[in-house]
């Protein structure tokens, strides 16, 4: 049979065994899950019960690309990590960029699924389609880029792209991340700690095999368009020439640049702490992912009389610029980059961090913290050092760091009710660095996203709020078509969320990139049915692209369900019930209870859940041509259809 | 916090307005001038204020249009510190304008 795109072979490690085996699944099982988040849905669903420890050999652990990952065309360079998160006990998953996803397509493989715990340390190493487990007992405790060094030198190929762990995954940090080539990191939901409970320290990959493209000539027309266009397009030379960091100063206008854990909406700081700051100081070049034309990400290196700072970990994105800058109240920019170099080394989820630092802050500043835990330190907002030690001893759960490497949520659990109104987080997982007050789609995301706050599920409001926006413009296709205000949580930002979900799903499931394809970027919906035609070969359309979104979201609620996740779960946390602080514009600004509970109710009557039990209908399921996953939810949930 | 843009026919006949009554106004002075994000590209990337001069009256819809600016590529005006969202807006000289592009965060 012709097959294109994928190689048609998903490899299955046994740690506990050392078993290796090698599944062939069906092109069916690739149009319908595609990859990323779909592959680690149903794996998930499939291979576990419910009630597992995350931390125990019975948690599995899927890497998966997709059936575009690795083709020659930029923003497809893109995997999903996933496992029952032990940061939220929840679905589990997060998407990196960089070189590891593309190069896993080329040594033969589209996914990998792990299970068991390896007794002693280890390291995989996939070679153009063979596996070997490789001791990693005087790798285990090092930094991330000293591993990496080793690896390389190990294997032999200083090509090998290598995906690894750090310290903080090694000791089980509810938020550790995983790192490819040092710098893409994959920060949400805990993976890396996971990784560590199975005593996984790396995955080496290295591969020779071509994708194989039913139409190269329909691909490349699409990377060409890209490649000549990426700087008229406004958005996409945005990325490039300011990337990320673009938004402090902007949102720190706009009244939404979380700011001392979240109390406020602009911070006197953030001039020095801002994206044009950095191009005059600290930025060393504009670096991408593999075959991306738009190259979004930054490089920072420096060597000053306070730090010196690595340019391999690449450099601080917005979400590190605000989450260890305004939101601890630290305007000191080399602090902030040494702080984002210091959490790739040890493996810290840099958003997690620095908002259970600026957590910890707060419950100082309002007499919420106990002596005992302060060890002596001063924890208070705006201290870049305190911040710098923080990180490290979260990473080896030294002193403060003990409580710190608990998150928000498990720290307000034990300093009590008081401080749980400051806790900002969602199903344990804390909040990424856009205030659910000035952008009510990303806000409504954060609560009923399966893997916890999450802000890349539906897109922006800012890009939907204008009919001259391109971002708006790019997703008429869908039928969204009235341009709707920042902070409406009306039913038509509902329908206009729901829809844009999927499709965000759909990206997740596919590898595809959020900075270079709409409405973020600039490859349109028209493009992307052209590149999956021209990859696969498949007659295709945006309907079944968005069913894929669909189809995945059902999948990971389905496993939520299972863990006992409930209606009540999805919520968002009290501050953003309660009025914005500070002098910016959006000053006095909340969310309103009720319209986010009609909102809620009205959302599940659209994805055709059950309104009481936030659970996927039967009908639903069976829509989604996946009845089976009906038999994993529990008996009380199928109860009472 | 979109700002009240106009038409496009509006747009054109203003500009060809603007292009013909431009030369007869007196350069009053400067403004302090910034352009972020996507705009960058229309002042050489520069990522400071730098100066720039205004005609008597000069509003932030007549400088955006002088400076080549398609409206979409805008998102926020900044004048002296506070956003603002009418393009009748005077500027006078000294005034610090920021004009930032579209973000979407990330």
């Amino acid at each position: 049979m012709d097959r294109y795109g994928y190689n048609g072979k998903v490899l299955h490690v046994n740690l506990s065994t050392k078993e290796f085996r090698v599944e062939s699944p069906p092109e069916i099982f690739y149009r319908q899950y595609f990859g990323g988040r779909g592959f680690i849905a149903y794996y998930l669903l499939k291979k576990m019960k419910g009630g597992e420890d995350p931390l125990g050999p019975e948690n599995i652990l899927v890497f998966a690309v997709s059936v575009l990952g690795g083709a020659p065309a930029h923003g497809l360079c893109r995997f999903s990590v996933g496992a029952k998160s032990p940061l939220t006990g929840a679905f589990g998953e997060s998407e990196a960029g960089g070189y590891w996803g593309p190069e896993l397509k080329f040594s033969g493989f589209d996914a990998l699924v792990i299970e068991g715990k390896s007794p002693q340390p280890v390291y995989l190493f996939i070679n153009d389609g063979k596996v070997a487990i490789k001791e990693a007992r005087h790798i285990w405790g090092l930094h991330t880029g000293d591993a990496q060094d080793i690896i390389r030198r190990e294997i032999g190929d200083e090509r090998a792209r290598v995906l690894l762990i750090g310290p903080a995954g090694e000791n089980q940090i509810p938020y550790a991340n995983i790192a490819n080539e040092l710098s893409h990191i994959s920060g949400r939901t805990g993976m890396g700690a996971v990784m560590g409970a199975k005593n996984l320290k790396a995955i080496a990959c290295r591969g020779t095999q071509k994708i194989r493209l039913s139409n190269p000539e329909l691909v490349a027309e699409v990377a060409k368009r890209v490649a000549r266009d990426r700087n008229e397009h406004p958005l996409s030379y945005g990325l490039h020439w300011i990337g990320t960091p673009g938004a402090v100063l902007h949102f720190n206008h706009a009244g939404t640049l979380p700011t001392k854990n979240f109390r406020e909406g602009t911070f006197a700081g953030a001039e020095k702490i801002s994206g044009e700051r950095m191009i005059e100081t600290i930025l060393q070049k504009r670096e991408g992912c593999y075959a991306c034309a738009i190259k979004c990400k930054r490089g920072v290196g420096f060597k000053s009389d306070r730090f010196t700072v690595d340019l391999r970990y690449g450099g601080p994105e917005y979400e590190a610029l605000a989450a260890l800058g305004s939101n601890c109240g630290i305007d000191d920019l080399e602090a902030i980059a040494k702080g984002n170099e210091l959490c790739n080394q040890l493996g810290l989820d840099v958003i997690s961090m620095g908002n259970s630092i600026a957590f910890l802050m707060e419950c100082q500043e309002k007499g919420l913290l106990p002596a005992s835990w302060r060890e002596g330190l001063d924890v208070s907002f705006g201290q870049a050092e305190v911040m710098l030690r923080l990180i490290e001893d979260t990473a080896f759960r030294r002193g403060v760091g003990q409580h710190l490497a608990k998150g928000v949520r498990g720290m307000a659990k034990e300093l009590g009710p008081e401080a749980e109104e400051l806790a900002v987080h969602v199903k344990g997982q804390e909040v990424p660095l856009h205030d659910a007050r000035g952008k009510a789609a990303v806000g409504f995301g954060y609560a009923v996203v399966e893997k916890g706050a999450d802000h890349l599920v539906s897109g922006f409001d800012i890009l939907y709020e204008r009919a001259d926006h391109p971002g708006f413009q790019a997703v008429a296709p869908l039928g969204l078509l009235e341009p709707l205000g920042v902070n409406d949580l009306g039913p038509k930002k509902i329908r206009l969320f729901t829809y844009m979900s999927f499709l965000w799903s759909f990206y997740n499931c596919a590898s595809v990139c959020n900075f270079a394809f709409v409405p973020r970027s600039i490859t349109t919906l028209n493009e992307l049915v052209h590149l999956v035609k021209g990859i696969t070969g498949w007659e295709t359309s945006l309907w079944e692209l968005m069913k894929v979104g669909e189809r995945a979201i059902n999948m990971a609620r389905a496993f939520n369900v299972r863990e006992g996740f409930s209606k009540k779960d999805d919520n968002l946390p009290e501050r953003f019930f309660q009025p914005l602080e500070g002098e910016g514009p959006l000053k006095g600004f909340k969310i309103d209870r009720q319209v986010f509970q009609e909102a809620l109710d009205l959302y599940y009557g659209m994805m055709n859940w059950d309104k009481e039990k936030a659970s996927p209908t039967r009908a639903k399921l069976v829509e989604l041509d996946i009845e089976w996953v009906w038999d994993c939810l529990p008996p009380h949930i199928k109860g009472g259809h | 916090m979109g700002m009240g843009l106009p038409s496009s026919a509006y747009k054109r006949w203003s500009l060809k307005l603007n292009m013909i009554s431009q030369d007869l106004r007196q350069e009053v002075g400067q403004i302090k001038l910034s352009l972020h994000n996507n705009l960058a590209r229309y002042a050489g990337e520069k990522t400071n204020f730098f100066p720039w001069p205004i005609s008597e009256g000069e509003t932030i819809q007549s400088l955006i249009e002088k400076l080549k600016i398609p409206w979409e590529e805008i998102g926020l005006v900044v004048v002296n510190g506070s956003v603002k969202k009418d393009p009748q807006i005077v500027l006078y000289p000294g005034d610090e304008v920021k004009i930032f592009g579209l973000v979407g965060g990330g």
